[in-house]
């Protein structure tokens, strides 16, 4: 064989290569193509609650949502891929979980376990601006706290947690304390949502009660009122077994946000049955410390109140609902009855958005449980105001 | 993911996967990769940019077709890397020996930590 007719064989095999590389790399990437979740076509429940929650869903990542409005004592579902009844599957039902924490600040008045006066300083050895803060304050979003603790470790936390999907609240009760020691507090305590107060606001009911808050969640709310898949897990140990998990906003997945100290500020998980039980207790007036769902102050304009972190706002025909200060963020909508309130509070996680709400004038109420961190307060407020 | 932020992964995507095939299909020696270790960061840092792509741009709302166009660029520069190499020094003659160590140990930490925060954690 010539050297001409070897090098031709070596290019020809070169060539063979390269084809097979790029085949190959496009077989990976193509067997790699992105799969987004999809809303269950799984369906149970009301067939009108169902076509319409699929109509007015909004753009993204959804997989498994639990829909309730419930008129008087007759309850409309629209259940997609979740199961109903004992053991059904559990939601992060994230910062509606600060309604339980207000529950449990209105219960320990009652016991005597402190007082609307009690301070940071008092209940948890916070030293520093914020050892003066008092639990009316915190309970109220009034503390001057800011959202988050500004620590520089907490905020990269947070940052990758963004992008991992992680929970990015792994401090202990101790580290809670430190950081609030070493906040920044607004001396004018304006309005301000924050779940750094009402981490501390449920610790401190904790120490004053000397049970941890999961056990104060089981005893003082869950118990009580029924709510037999209703928990607060503390840490990943804490979980349910086979405990789901949800997905971003963008359909990655999520891990579950137990959330440790920061807990009673978004950790408790539940279920459709559950929230529902739950939050027409709070409307009916019978539920364990329903005094908090009573407007005390001004929220953030617009009309909007809050009680002891229940958001009190009016419809929003009469005006925008004042629903931009308060809970994780909501809209307004069109086309609700006039002249009502609505008491809600919403939630997310890193993998779950919620709403509960109520009216009591037109004795509804609403729970939205989703299993995707895509806001659903528009759908929400309009199911809670519409005209009956 | 806000839209803005989509845009900006994706172009960003493009564009290195894109520039990783141009390297090794373009007749201009200029822009042509110059060493089997350029080849082997410029493959690394299409690989991380598809990671990037897969995780965090919001398939729910983007057509996932879209996902295929970063991977034919990846795809016809490792076709286009598997014919230079044999032609390829392993390192640039023109850089020094220090210079390129330091450059590979920058682009494999990143990438590294890229893929552990996206994929691992």
């Amino acid at each position: 064989m010539s050297g001409v007719e070897r090098r031709a064989g070596r290019g020809g095999r070169r060539v063979a290569a390269a084809v097979v590389a790029g085949v190959v790399t496009l077989a990976l990437g193509a067997a790699a193509i992105p799969r987004p979740p999809a809303l269950s076509a799984e369906t149970t429940g009301d067939e009108a609650l169902i076509q319409r929650v699929r109509d007015e869903l909004p753009a993204g990542a959804f997989d498994r949502l639990a829909v309730a409005v419930v008129d008087g004592d007759e309850v409309a579902r629209a259940d997609f891929g979740t199961a109903t009844g004992p053991g059904a599957d559990e939601f992060e039902i994230g910062s509606v979980t600060k309604t339980v924490t207000a529950s449990m600040y209105a219960l320990a008045q009652q016991r005597g376990e402190v007082q609307r006066e009690s301070t940071l300083g008092e209940l948890l050895g916070v030293t520093g601006d914020a050892s003066s803060i008092t639990l009316e304050e915190l309970a109220t979003q009034h503390s001057g706290l800011p959202r988050l603790p500004a620590d520089l470790p907490f905020t990269g936390r947070v940052l990758l947690s963004n992008l991992s999907g992680a929970d990015p609240y792994t401090d202990d009760v101790a580290a809670l304390v430190g950081q609030a020691s070493r906040a920044e507090v607004d001396d004018e305590k304006p309005y301000g949502y924050s779940n750094f107060g009402m981490a501390l606001l449920g610790q401190a009911l904790a120490a004053a009660a000397d049970t941890p808050w999961e056990q104060l969640v089981a005893e003082r709310v869950a118990e009580p009122l029924g709510l037999a898949d209703t928990y607060a897990p503390g840490d990943p140990d804490g979980l349910r077994a086979d405990a789901p998990t949800g997905f971003t906003a963008s359909g990655r997945h999520a891990d579950a946000w137990t959330m440790r100290a920061f807990g009673p500020a978004g950790s408790v998980r539940s279920t459709l049955d559950d929230m529902v039980a739950y939050t027409v207790a709070q409307r009916d007036d019978r539920a364990p410390g329903v005094i908090a769902t009573q407007p005390l102050v001004e929220a953030g304009g617009g009309g909007a109140e809050i009680g002891w972190a229940w958001m009190t706002t009016p419809h929003d025909g009469d005006g925008d609902g004042g629903r931009d200060g308060g809970g994780d963020g909501a809209d307004g909508n069109e086309g609700s009855a006039p002249g009502g309130t609505s008491t809600w509070h919403n939630g997310m996680t890193g993998g779950y958005a919620s709403f509960v709400g109520f009216d009591r004038d037109s004795d509804r109420a609403v729970v939205v449980l989703s299993s995707s961190a895509v806001s659903l307060d528009d759908l929400a407020f309009a199911l809670l105001e519409e005209e009956k | 993911m806000t839209w803005i932020s989509a845009v900006v992964v994706g172009v960003l995507a493009l564009f290195v996967s894109g520039t990783f095939a141009f390297s090794v299909w373009t007749d201009k020696e200029a822009r042509r990769t110059r060493s089997r270790v350029d080849l082997l960061i410029a493959a690394l840092n299409s690989a991380v940019v598809l990671v990037v792509v897969h995780q965090l741009l919001p398939w729910s709302s983007v057509p996932v077709a879209l996902w295929l166009l970063p991977v034919l660029l990846v795809a016809a520069g490792v076709a286009g890397a598997v014919l230079r190499w044999p032609g390829l020094p392993w390192l640039r003659p023109d850089r020094s020996r220090r210079r390129i160590v330091a450059d590979v140990v920058l682009e494999v930490v990143v990438a590294a930590a890229v893929v552990v925060v996206l994929v691992v954690l």
